[in-house]
């Protein structure tokens, strides 16, 4: 690791013990408000965008994201694995989706998978990078990122009003040198690809 | 239309099973769509981030919060009646549905299940319910509306039955109360 000013001097990678989601679940069943409120805070996107992925207007997906988080309330004490709440998110998501598709149109019943294929490849045909699983599958990796590389890389991508962030604006967001900013990146997708080597779940 | 429905238990609660279950997702899923991504170079790995961080991948601070208010929700000291057969999610229960029956739903919890039938109502956007507790048996029967109403309450008879007008559409959860049992809480499904 090279020895530039950053603050991220081994935080490239989350450790299992920093993950801070167990013990959120298992405050959240114990009746911790609070604890519930960090895990709709730290997932609200991958549910959200799941939603979107199977292009839901902003009603519909509202419905169904508020049924999937109903769903994790329903089973807090049951999660068994809960660093792999990411994926029991986003899976539940996506099943409460093809349901409420299965509802509100008069869809020919078809096999979920393939239903799942017809919408991704739907959705890619609509200028889409992103088929609905693939979208599931990359929050979750992301989300075992560092902190540190969320921050990074959510930093580089997200536009601002007036176009793509400059490296020059996101090193000043972050308070690090600008010749740092391209080494992280490499680190910070480098390891993303390793999470998704990891099983994807 | 409640016995169809038992008949068919059995095989639906393979599916439901794999519906619903707490268990961890099949390892299976998303294999495929994380080697897609693997292969994606830095700027097509960026470009599939910016979709998913960018306007999509931002839930709406409304629906933020109304996920943290559906904590308020949590039914405590209850034992959950899963889901175990929905017509709406069944193949072969869709087809009989274009015919216009009304949708069947079956809840299992260890020693309650529920039963419920869920139909237009008499008014536009509203609907009507009719279930059975097997056992059967009285019970009170809180009726649960998410954040859009209020919860209400209806009585379940001796034989088990019950009935509900004018359900709006969104999400409903039952918590069933029956003396000298445990309450039972349903999963929650989404009515309309």
């Amino acid at each position: 690791m090279p020895s530039d000013a950053s603050p991220e001097a081994g935080m490239i990678a989350a450790g299992a013990a920093d993950d801070p989601v167990p013990g959120w679940v298992q405050a959240a069943a114990a009746g911790d408000a609070q604890a519930w409120d960090r895990l709709v805070e730290r997932y609200a996107g991958l549910v959200w965008s799941v939603c979107r992925a199977h292009r839901m207007n902003a009603e519909d997906a509202a419905d169904v994201s508020q049924l999937t988080w109903l769903r994790l309330l329903e089973n807090l004490d049951q999660i068994r694995d809960p660093q792999r709440l990411a994926g029991w998110l986003a899976t539940t998501c996506r099943r409460e989706c093809l349901a409420f598709l299965r509802r509100s149109r008069s869809y020919t019943p078809v096999e979920e998978e393939h239903m799942g294929r017809l919408l991704g490849g739907a959705a890619a045909a609509d200028r889409s990078v992103l088929a609905a699983d693939q979208c599931a599958t990359l929050w979750q990796a992301f989300l075992r990122l560092s902190e540190w590389c969320q921050r990074v890389l959510r930093a580089l991508v997200v536009d601002a009003e007036d176009g793509p962030p400059s490296y020059r604006l996101v090193a000043a967001e972050l308070q690090v040198p600008v010749g740092s900013l391209g080494p992280t990146r490499a680190r910070c997708l480098s390891q993303l690809r390793k999470l998704l080597d990891n099983g994807g779940i | 239309m409640i016995l169809l429905a038992r008949e068919n238990r059995a095989e639906m609660r393979i599916d439901a099973e794999g519906t619903m279950s707490a268990e961890d997702p099949p390892a299976r899923e998303g294999t495929e769509s994380a080697s897609h991504l693997r292969g994606l170079d830095d700027e097509g790995l960026l470009a599939a981030l910016r979709e998913m961080l960018g306007q999509q991948g931002t839930a709406p601070g409304w629906s933020v919060e109304l996920a943290k208010g559906s904590y308020g929700l949590r039914a405590i000291d209850t034992e959950l009646a899963a889901l175990t057969s929905d017509s709406e999610l069944s193949t072969a229960r869709s087809q009989l549905r274009a015919d216009g029956g009304p949708r069947l739903v079956v809840f299992d919890a260890g020693a309650l299940s529920v039963e419920i039938e869920i139909e237009p109502g008499n008014r536009a956007e509203r609907w009507q319910l009719i279930g059975q507790l097997i056992p059967a048996g009285p019970a009170r029967i809180q009726l649960r509306r998410g954040l859009r109403a209020e919860p209400a309450w209806v009585d379940a008879d001796e034989r088990g039955r019950f009935a509900v007008d004018d359900l709006v559409s969104g999400p409903l959860s039952l918590i069933c109360v029956r003396q000298g049992q445990p309450a039972t809480a349903t999963a929650w499904i989404t009515i309309g």
